[in-house]
């Protein structure tokens, strides 16, 4: 005859050897109630089934956080813990356990020595569903052995560069794992991994591209941009590493051994290595740490600004995470942050969009209109001394204005070609050295002036601060072509050609300008900009009263903003 | 290698797997240990694994392994099953792997009405990881009297979590 047994010994057997307290006899209790029973297995499996699905989801602290209210004292704890503790326990099923068919044999207590850990237990603070990838990116970071002379990256750029005697890689040249670093003394390197990691590292700094998705930086500053297939791409440094999980981050690193990591985006895990292990740290958008040498943490301000996250030797640019705004979306409409905007022109006789290019020579006069369906366009303008000296919808002036023809003759557009008036040809509306199809310019061919609201902007972006206006500007690229095939005494060699004033001002007054001269190569502009500022206006005057091949280009022309 | 198709999978069978283990090794910190060598020597394979066939099986296999080699470790050492309770459950488990995920989101909605004390005991001990010696300690109370009441709450989990697969018509 069965008895019955209550589930109560088994599942409070199981309890204790999963949390590895059961004694030798216990778990030969287990053993015989397991072997016995199908129902006591079926119990078994549920049991620990609900044990793991426990344990996931509360190690999600979300999960729990949200359940559960905040407990800011000890006592609190303590109280609820002794509530649970005296809490009715629920009538759950009963199983039928078989007796043993003979007493067990009584086994000497004996102590359980468990064999040293080789692999350290880690403390991962995670989302049900990443456990296991947050588990299997720090094992990957922490075992998988580096395999080295493999290319695993290219050069994208650098800027002002200067190495140490061996190794000085050129843009373009691929990178092949070693532990062998390079020491980048002066300037800037852009590494972009076959995995689409991007880094760029800022000298002075010692590196070394460890494996596919590792860097390991001796000293130094790297800022990471991580896609989402290079999910789990390595910083190491000293004894710590910064594991990517989908985000933007910069790591420097001292020379005194102190490591400081910034989270811009997204989620990093930091492992800085103890000598009983390793523990894990989740560092989040916003969020920055230090590491001291002897592996102390600390919380320290986020700096957004500290480390280069792109360079541009074209342009001779460092970008450190600025907001840019393209002048040529809002043109068109928009507020800047499109880069696929489409092509448009603006009327310089009605501020309002066109299909045309050409301004016809009726109302083609001088003076000011307002861009009324235009949110950051406060308008354009024809530019002349007296009748054209109108800027903004205020009312400001143009302080300085040059006296010009008083006539325009292409509307302001970002169209990609540029049909030269009363010839058969036209002109890529782009730059020497520019190679990229997709940068966005802006014609600006005497006499013509567009009006920006900063206000309006400064509205739109809150948060952020306007602190300056950049492009790069020049003729045509082949327009220099054009003018090596021609032959002496074509219009577009005569000294009139090709002459423009390039005009930038603040609320009326200049604060660039430029003679536009060919032969010339193009050239970067950068004006500051500052709160007090609310129109920028930039204008295109014929140099010398004529306008032949007068084709001002503005490549990327931006306001740059900070937080 | 990819890394964001094994992270997918693993992803994907990680509890099943995880529930397997801890039902062959019913030993938290060897499980976890095992989880862990067992989803090393997975990468390091993952190039063997043929995309579209059984991730959980050839997971499993992997993790048996695993297990045998930690039984021969502990083979003098009496804190495991019985080699006979281990085929028995081996045999059995089988019918267990397929339905973890629909008792995730069960459990979730049992967990939600406990008490305000019983999720605090459970975001002790799974969410800010306190060991249970620990948790003792601090309150006072005998350690078996914590698992008596630990137990007690994964049974009420069991208990909803079945009522509720039977109100929707499972097994």
């Amino acid at each position: 005859m069965e008895s019955k047994s209550s589930f109560e010994e088994l599942k409070l057997l199981i309890t204790e050897a999963v949390e590895g307290t059961a004694l030798p006899e216990q778990m030969t209790r287990l053993n015989r109630i397991l072997a016995s029973s199908r129902s006591a297995r079926q119990f078994y499996f549920e049991f620990i089934d609900i044990h793991v699905l426990t344990e996931h989801l509360c190690a999600e602290k979300l999960f729990l956080d949200a359940e559960t209210t905040v407990l800011d004292s000890d006592a609190t704890k303590h109280d609820l813990l002794l509530q649970a503790l005296a809490a009715e326990e629920y009538e759950a099923d009963t199983i039928v356990i078989e007796p043993p068919a003979c007493e067990p044999v009584v086994r000497p207590v004996a102590v359980v020595e468990m064999a040293p850990r080789k692999i350290s237990k880690l403390s991962l603070a995670a989302m049900i569903l990443s456990a296991a990838a947050l588990l299997f990116l720090v094992l990957f970071a922490r075992y998988a052995p580096p395999k080295l002379g493999y290319e695993v990256a290219t050069v994208t750029d650098s800027l002002h560069a200067r190495w140490a005697e061996g190794r000085s890689p050129e843009r373009g040249e691929r990178i092949a794992t070693s532990h062998t670093p390079l020491v980048l003394q002066e300037g800037f390197v852009q590494v972009r991994f076959d995995n689409q990691a991007e880094v760029v590292i800022e000298a002075p700094a010692q590196f070394a591209l460890i494996a596919e998705d590792q860097l390991r930086l001796t000293y130094g500053r790297a800022f990471a941009m991580v896609p989402e297939q290079a999910i789990g791409f390595t910083v190491s440094s000293q004894k710590t590493k910064v594991i990517d999980l989908g985000t933007e981050f910069g790591v420097y690193t001292s020379l005194n051994g102190d490591i400081e990591l910034h989270v811009i985006q997204g989620k990093t895990l930091l492992l800085p290595e103890y000598k009983g292990g390793v523990k894990s740290l989740e560092v989040g958008a916003g969020a920055a740490k230090r590491v001291s040498p002897e592996r102390a943490v600390a919380d320290i301000p986020c700096d957004k600004r500290v480390f280069a996250r792109r360079i541009d030797s074209r342009a001779n640019q460092v970008w450190r995470g600025q907001k840019r705004l393209l002048m040529t979306d809002m043109l068109l409409g928009g507020d800047g942050q499109n880069p696929q905007h489409g092509l448009g022109k603006i009327d310089l006789l009605t501020g309002r969009r066109t299909g045309l290019l050409f301004v016809p020579s009726e109302g083609n006069t001088p003076g000011f209109r307002a861009a009324a369906d235009n949110p950051f366009v406060d308008g354009v303008f024809i530019p002349d001394r007296g009748a054209g000296e109108v800027v903004s919808s205020t009312g400001l002036r143009f302080a300085g204005c040059p006296d010009t023809s008083g006539t325009a003759f292409y509307h302001i557009t970002n169209f990609p070609e540029i049909p030269s008036i009363g010839a058969d040809e036209t002109h890529p509306l782009r730059l020497a050295g520019t190679s990229d199809p997709q940068t966005p310019m802006l014609l600006l061919h005497p006499n013509a002036g567009i009006t920006f609201d900063l206000a309006a902007v400064r509205e739109r972006f809150a948060e952020h601060q306007i602190t300056g206006f950049t492009t790069r500007y020049g003729f045509p690229a082949t327009l220099a072509e054009k003018r090596s095939a021609a032959k002496a005494g074509e219009a577009v060699l005569s000294p009139e050609s090709s002459t423009v004033d390039f005009y930038v001002l603040t609320d009326g007054a200049i604060r660039g300008m430029i003679s536009l001269r060919m032969p010339m190569e193009p050239r970067m502009l950068e004006i500051p900009i500052s709160d007090r500022d609310r129109f920028l206006t930039l204008a295109a005057a014929d140099g010398n009263g004529m306008s032949n091949f007068d084709w001002l280009v503005l490549e990327a022309p931006t306001l740059v903003l900070e937080e | 290698m990819d890394k964001i198709t094994f992270i997918n999978l693993l992803t994907s069978h990680y509890c099943k797997l995880h529930s397997y283990v801890l039902c062959m090794v019913p030993n938290k910190s060897d499980a976890d240990d095992i989880m862990q060598e067992t989803t090393l020597q997975m990468w390091e394979k993952f190039d063997e694994f043929r995309p579209g066939s059984d991730f959980f099986a050839w997971a499993k296999a992997i993790a048996r392994f695993k297990i045998m080699d930690l039984r021969k470790k502990r083979a003098r050492q009496h804190c495991q099953l019985d080699p006979t309770v281990l085929e028995l459950l081996q045999q059995e488990r089988e019918a267990y792997d397929d339905h973890l995920d629909r008792k995730l989101e069960l459990l979730k909605q049992c967990i939600k009405k406990l008490s305000r004390d019983q999720k605090a005991l459970l975001k002790f001990k799974y969410s800010e990881k306190i060991p249970a010696k620990l948790i003792a300690q601090r309150v006072g109370v005998p350690l078996h009297t914590l698992y008596r009441q630990l137990s007690g709450l994964h049974s009420m989990l069991l208990g909803c979590v079945k009522r509720s697969v039977r109100a929707e018509g499972g097994v």
